[in-house]
């Protein structure tokens, strides 16, 4: 089973992909070719930050309350994509960019 | 205010007098092969430093008659630590020399100098000058220098060691007198102390600057300079071996005591010296409980990886 | 007299039994005590009970910072002159923290929580404290840490704790960062004989970015790396490298709960009078030479994301 994500980010065209509810957001979009904002890939660090803006996500790990936090109003504002998966087909705002990645770089080298 | 760190503050040199015409032998050695760089010299004496250091020097050669240890010199904090310890050796009945600024080496602030238990002169003071980094004060590549690459380029002087007869004196003195810790010692089967490690800049990594051992008093037993790990030091063995340098029977070796990896060689005055990494992880602190090792161990205590004891290796060098 | 030593870290963590894997299993650090809130943990070659706490808590990030003094009477001294400062303190309690005697916890300016003490229980080094085994034992699980080196604190302005460390709490400024108007980005401060106890970065107040395990040898950090590639550990992009500043071997990696830890090696001593040697100084534009001395360039997650 798979539920489809679609990642919105100011600037950048829409992408959409389909997400396992065992795999991280963050992991299926790297499988599809997008390179997501990350760092510590633990929920402590704040890198792949998102907002929810439509469906529900699970938590298949903590996520640091302080970078869930808006940092001005400190109101719960983002999702940690690197510890948070589908629970339903979702649309997520992502707080920075994200890169392409070439999922066969050497198979993209053969001619033709 | 008291927060403060105070008293013997760092090792800073070693002043060694050697029958040596125009010391061109020994700088030969120290600044051409072994790799110091020379800060200062005079009609009197060279005055060479490591590397990494901005002081102006670790070491100080200089022309007598016969070979011989002068002296090992400490910077203090400041002049009310110059004088407190003054008192405190005095009161512990050995006379304190004094001397003014830039007497008798240059660069030094004014000074004492007194002989210890163990018939070693040390000489304290609380200003020294700098050369300044050789890399640099601004965004440095914290690099050997070109031209020292392929000597030993020792970074830092890391401890000396010392024999004495009477080694329980000699480190109660350092302690009790001059705050000294004691990081590692070795005991008789019936409990006698007959080697210590000490140590005293607040140290949290190193655990000595003087090496006690059993022996004759006065006299010198190596002198240890820093590496950063054992990988340069077995390379720095490749350069010194090409060199014609004699290397000690050990080789290099994980030495127990202390903790160090270490390779052992003489200059070509027959000066055992060291170089050093690593060492014991403890922090200048009343409670800090030294690691002790008796005598029957003292095979691996002083070499892990042979076998038994280098007789050669207790005696002293200097 | 002072502060002799950066004693332990106590970091936040989410999961607790993870935590507890990750610093013994993959950092090899010895498990000392733990119950359903806390673990401590020790390094192999430290003698004092612990160099890491873990504390169970809803975020990531760094609780406060344990300093030892070698004088029972520098904790009245230092919290008079903490509060003298118009910093907050507060008094701990003997059993508020395991495996020490009780201590005056100080929030610098840089918003940190930094705990002094005097007494800490002694569980002997790992090779035993009589006639002890030199070597890394055949059995020893995870990586060959000697012991907790320094940490890196994050804070919007490093100027105030910078001023108040050296003034106060007798630190010496060995390397800095500065902008062009000679503000400080980074400074590394000594309590001790070493060229760094406690770092502070740039970053929201009050945050944590890394703390770093000290190595004997560029050998060891090379197989802790191969260690953290092993359990999976997620691993700073330039794998292993040399910082400039400082030049040490280093690689960086996160705990389970995402806080930075470092694996590192070097020999740099910067032993005196605090403020004899002036500090070394970093320009912007040779700063990402200084932080990954191979590379040149510094990822953009190195100071954005703290915990």
């Amino acid at each position: 089973m798979t539920y489809q994500v679609k990642l919105q980010h100011t600037g950048q065209p829409s992408v959409t992909f389909q997400c396992r509810p065992d795999q991280t957001i963050l992991q299926a979009a790297y499988d599809n070719g997008y390179l997501l904002s990350s760092t510590c890939l633990r929920g402590g660090c704040g890198a792949c930050r998102a907002q929810l803006i439509e469906g529900a996500v699970a938590e298949l790990a903590p996520m640091s309350r302080f970078h869930c936090q808006d940092p001005v109003s400190g109101e719960f504002k983002y999702r940690l994509l690197c510890v948070a998966s589908v629970a339903s087909d979702v649309v997520i705002e992502t707080d920075r960019p994200w890169q392409t990645r070439r999922k066969n770089p050497l198979s993209d080298r053969l001619p033709g | 205010m008291g927060l403060k760190h105070r008293g013997i503050l760092r090792i800073a040199y070693v002043r060694l007098g050697l029958n040596d015409n125009r010391l061109t032998q020994s700088l030969n050695f120290y600044r051409d092969r072994f790799g110091m760089l020379e800060s200062m010299r005079d009609s009197e004496r060279a005055y060479l430093r490591c590397w990494h250091e901005t002081f102006q020097y670790n070491l100080v050669l200089e022309q007598t008659a016969e070979n011989q240890l002068i002296e090992i010199g400490f910077h203090l904090r400041d002049e009310e630590d110059l004088d407190q310890l003054t008192d405190k050796i005095e009161a512990a009945g050995i006379e304190v020399e004094q001397s003014p600024a830039n007497e008798p080496l240059k660069g030094m602030g004014r000074s004492i100098a007194f002989t210890i238990p163990g018939g070693q002169r040390l000489r304290l003071f609380a200003d020294m000058a700098q050369s300044g980094y050789v890399t640099g004060f601004e965004s440095p590549d914290w690099v050997t220098p070109r031209e020292l690459r392929g000597t030993a380029a020792p970074m830092f002087l890391n401890h000396v060691g010392l024999t004495s007869a009477d080694p329980g004196a000699t480190i109660d003195f350092l302690a009790n007198v001059l705050g000294f810790g004691l990081s590692e010692k070795i005991v008789s089967e019936d409990g006698k102390t007959l080697s210590g490690l000490l140590f005293r800049m607040c140290r949290d990594v190193g655990g000595q600057e003087l090496a006690i051992f059993p022996g004759e008093d006065g006299h010198l037993h190596h002198i240890a300079f820093t590496k950063e790990d054992p990988n340069d030091i077995l390379i720095i063995g490749q350069y010194l071996r090409e060199d014609g340098i004699n290397i000690d029977a050990y080789g290099p070796t994980k030495q127990s005591y202390g903790n160090t990896f270490s390779l052992h060689f003489f200059d070509d005055m027959g000066i055992r010296l060291e170089l050093c990494c690593g060492g014991r992880n403890i922090d200048a602190h009343p409670e800090s409980e030294p690691i002790i090792w008796t005598e029957s161990e003292l095979a691996r205590a002083l070499s892990y990886y042979d076998s038994d004891v280098n007789p050669g290796f207790l005696d002293h060098s200097l | 007299m002072a502060i002799s030593r950066f004693s332990y870290a106590n970091v936040r963590v989410m999961d607790l039994q993870k935590a507890i894997i990750h610093y013994t299993d993959t950092v090899g650090l010895r498990l000392v005590e733990s119950d359903d809130q806390r673990a401590y943990f020790q390094a192999d070659e430290c003698q004092d009970h612990h160099c890491v706490i873990t504390t169970l808590s809803d975020r990531a990030g760094i609780d406060h910072v344990g300093f030892k003094v070698n004088d029972p009477s520098d904790l009245v001294e230092a919290a008079e002159a903490a509060s003298a400062h118009g910093l907050a303190v507060r008094d701990v309690p003997l059993g508020e923290i395991a495996g020490q005697g009780p201590g005056v916890m100080i929030t610098l300016p840089s918003e940190h929580n930094m705990l002094l003490f005097y007494h800490a229980d002694k569980i002997g080094y790992a090779g035993g404290m009589h006639n002890p085994v030199p070597g890394v034992s055949k059995n020893k699980i995870g990586a060959k840490v000697s012991h907790l080196d320094h940490t890196l604190l994050s804070c919007e302005n490093a100027q105030p704790t910078v001023d108040f460390l050296t003034e106060v709490f007798d630190f010496s400024c060995t390397e800095k960062v500065v902008d062009p108007g000679g503000n400080i980005i980074a400074a590394f401060m000594s309590c001790t004989n070493t060229m760094h106890d406690l770092a502070l970065g740039p970053g929201p107040n009050g945050t944590f970015h890394h703390m770093a395990f000290g190595m004997h040898s560029r050998g060891e950090v090379l197989e802790g790396v191969d260690i953290l590639k092993e359990d999976e550990v997620p691993a700073l992009e330039y794998g292993i490298t040399r910082h400039g500043i400082a030049g040490v071997t280093t690689i960086y990696f996160h705990d389970p709960s995402g806080n930075r830890n470092e694996f590192y090696n070097g020999a740099y001593q910067s032993p005196g009078r605090p403020g004899l040697v002036p500090p070394i100084i970093w320009d912007v534009e040779n700063f990402s030479r200084g932080a990954f001395y191979y590379e040149d360039a510094v990822p953009p997650a190195f100071f954005d994301e703290v915990t």
